[in-house]
């Protein structure tokens, strides 16, 4: 993977779940996929400050967490749902082995809501992104880790009923 | 917006009109008391600042040092502990200019030192360096506090800290009378006695009165509704493993609403215990029945309710959510998730997920609660015109209400009478002491049905 490719990876993420395609979506995830929100520096090591965050999910609550968001007409704070646009910039990549890389960026992802009784101007979630992706030989790059650490993570972050 | 003319003229006549628009007997409350600007200050005074209130749990300031910030009504506070381990609610606010001088949500400090002049207090508040001093003439300090202003009456129970800005307020036993006896459950969910609460937690924030949140934190009516989807995403799971059982339901349980009395309400869900016995680690929970008995650890494993205590404060066994009234139409909620000391790891982490799951800011139970306020906010704009109907209705069982022998009055958690326990409360607390004893009882037995 060179950095252009990274790139290209990132965009066409940010626009499978700004189309809502969570089908599409979770094809690019690994079977072991870590889905992570963080509320605070955590320790990789340590399970229990892991799951004191607003987000870590393993495959199975992930495609709970899918189903809520895009199916289950559930989803009351989504009601209609957001429409929302990510911008993604300062892309650094590094290759951890010849099918493994990491990759860092910034996500800005605004969120619109056409409440009609509230009518929310956009709302604002900048973030820290950063990306493992893995590969099996001759396939193509999936997401083994997905972590976005939001500016005000803990602070004040809204509803993140979404996919982040 | 809000107040009906008549009620603005007597408000302003100084005669309080709280009788007309909470009636807790017949179950209603009238919707300008989320919108008025001058009933908010009322309330700021009344419920907040002449009552006691929950600051924060001493494991949150666990050291010498230690101190976190908070706000009570509009108040900046600082919760610390000093040298000798003795735990004060100080005013956030330097005795010179007035400059806050804590600006850390949480931290540990030997002295607290205002930045703009310089002036220097210890960790109990007192004020222990005045910058340029040699140069103040005769007297001019004597104007000079001692140091930053400190709540009159700090108490903890069970590990929870709190505190009134009143010298005069009836003993925190008092205040929370029967509500004591869950903080003893809650705290008994630890081995060593006490739990422990992280210093950072989720915050919240909805646009929408204070009340809302602390009506709808144990409010056991909506759950089957609005959080359908927990139930949903339960039969999902069980279907995919080929084991599709009975689905928990509020309306079907043996589930009870306690009026405990000062505005504080309860609602005891005991399947929560009957799941943790079959969740939790056996190791727990064997250690945990062996310790208080069986009857008893029926009340105290997972601590199988959800309780509200009148100003400013809600209680689970997994958490504590703090809130804090912003303006008559702004609020936030801290929310602090509740450790257990010396238990088997997996414990810990199983309650974490449990919590982050529903509750989280990107959870599928929390968000919609406050989706919830924020539309009742909405409706409550309709007061604009006075010839709509203004009325707020918790009137559910309002005429099945029973008495306990402690004369705490009952019925089923699906009832409302959790938010008409929190109205009566804070009908005595807008009116003040006065001998009138409040509302009829009636019925007795202890038999609820949904």
């Amino acid at each position: 993977m060179n950095i252009e490719e990274a790139r290209a990876f990132l965009y066409r993420e940010a626009r499978l779940l700004d189309e809502r395609r969570f089908a599409d979506w979770l094809e690019i995830l690994t079977e072991d996929i870590s889905y992570r929100v963080p509320l605070t520096d955590y320790h990789e090591d340590d399970a229990y400050s892991r799951e004191i965050s607003i987000t870590d999910d393993n495959r199975r609550r992930l495609e709970s967490r899918v189903w809520h968001v895009g199916e289950s007409g559930l989803n009351h704070t989504q009601d209609p749902p957001a429409r929302t646009l990510r911008t993604i910039s300062n892309v650094e990549l590094s290759m951890l082995a010849e099918n493994e890389a990491e990759i860092w960026c910034a996500v800005v992802i605004h969120e619109y809501r056409a409440n009609a009784q509230r009518r929310f101007e956009p709302a604002v979630h900048p973030a820290r992104g950063r990306y493992l992706l893995r590969r099996d030989e001759g396939k193509p790059w999936r997401i083994a880790i997905k972590e976005i650490s939001l500016l005000a993570r803990d602070g004040y972050v809204g509803a993140l009923t979404f996919l982040v | 917006m809000g107040l009906t003319s008549e009620h603005a003229d007597t408000l302003a006549a100084g005669k309080p009109c709280w009788d007309d628009l909470v009636q807790p007997e017949r179950g209603r409350v009238h919707q300008s008391i989320y919108t008025d600007p001058q009933i908010f200050g009322i309330e700021l005074r009344r419920l907040f600042y002449e009552n006691w209130f929950y600051v924060c749990h001493e494991s949150q300031i666990a050291l010498p040092g230690d101190y976190r910030t908070m706000s009570v009504g509009q108040v900046p506070l600082i919760a610390t502990r000093d040298q000798d381990d003795a735990i004060h609610v100080l005013v956030n606010r330097c005795a010179h200019r007035g400059t806050t001088v804590c600006q850390q949500r949480t931290g540990n400090a030997r002295f607290l030192k205002c930045e703009y002049h310089g002036w220097v207090y210890d960790s109990a508040g007192k004020l222990v360096g005045v910058s340029l001093r040699e140069g103040f003439q005769p007297g001019e300090l004597a104007d000079v506090p001692a140091g930053l202003d400190h709540l009159p009456q700090v108490e903890r129970y069970r590990g929870c800290v709190f505190a009134s800005f009143s010298a005069e307020v009836p003993s925190l036993a008092s205040y929370l009378g029967p509500a004591a006896r869950y903080l003893d459950d809650w705290a008994d969910q630890s081995p060593t006695g006490s739990v422990r609460l992280r210093k950072v937690g989720w915050q919240h924030r909805y646009r929408g009165n204070w009340k809302l949140a602390l009506e709808g934190s144990n409010e056991a009516y909506h759950p089957d509704f609005l959080h359908a989807v927990t139930w949903k995403l339960q039969q999902r799971r069980r279907e995919a493993a080929g084991k599709p059982g009975a689905i928990y339901r509020v309306a079907a349980q043996p589930a009870t609403g306690v009026d405990l009395g000062h505005g504080h309400s309860v609602v005891e869900l005991p399947h929560i215990a009957a799941a943790a016995r079959e969740r939790y680690p056996a190791a727990y929970v064997d250690e945990l029945t062996g310790r208080l008995g069986r009857e008893r650890s029926d009340r105290v494993l997972g601590a199988p309710w959800r309780m509200t205590l009148m100003p400013n404060v809600a209680f689970s066994g997994e958490n504590v959510r703090i809130f804090r009234p912003i303006t008559p139409e702004l609020t936030e909620v801290e929310q602090y998730f509740v450790e257990l000391p010396d238990v088997p790891p997996e414990l810990n982490i199983y309650r974490a997920r449990e919590e982050r799951v529903f509750y989280g800011p990107a959870g599928h139970g929390g968000p919609d609660d406050l989706e919830m306020f924020e539309r009742q906010q909405e409706g409550f704009r309709t007061g604009a015109v006075g010839t709509l109907n203004p009325w707020v209705l918790m009137n559910r069982q309002v005429r099945a209400e029973q008495v306990r022998p402690d004369g705490s009055r009952t019925a089923h958690a699906t009832s409302e009478i959790m938010q008409r326990g929190m109205y009566r409360g804070w009908l005595d607390l807008m009116h003040g002491p006065r001998t009138v004893p409040t509302g009829a009882r009636s019925g007795a037995g202890s038999e609820v049905t949904p």
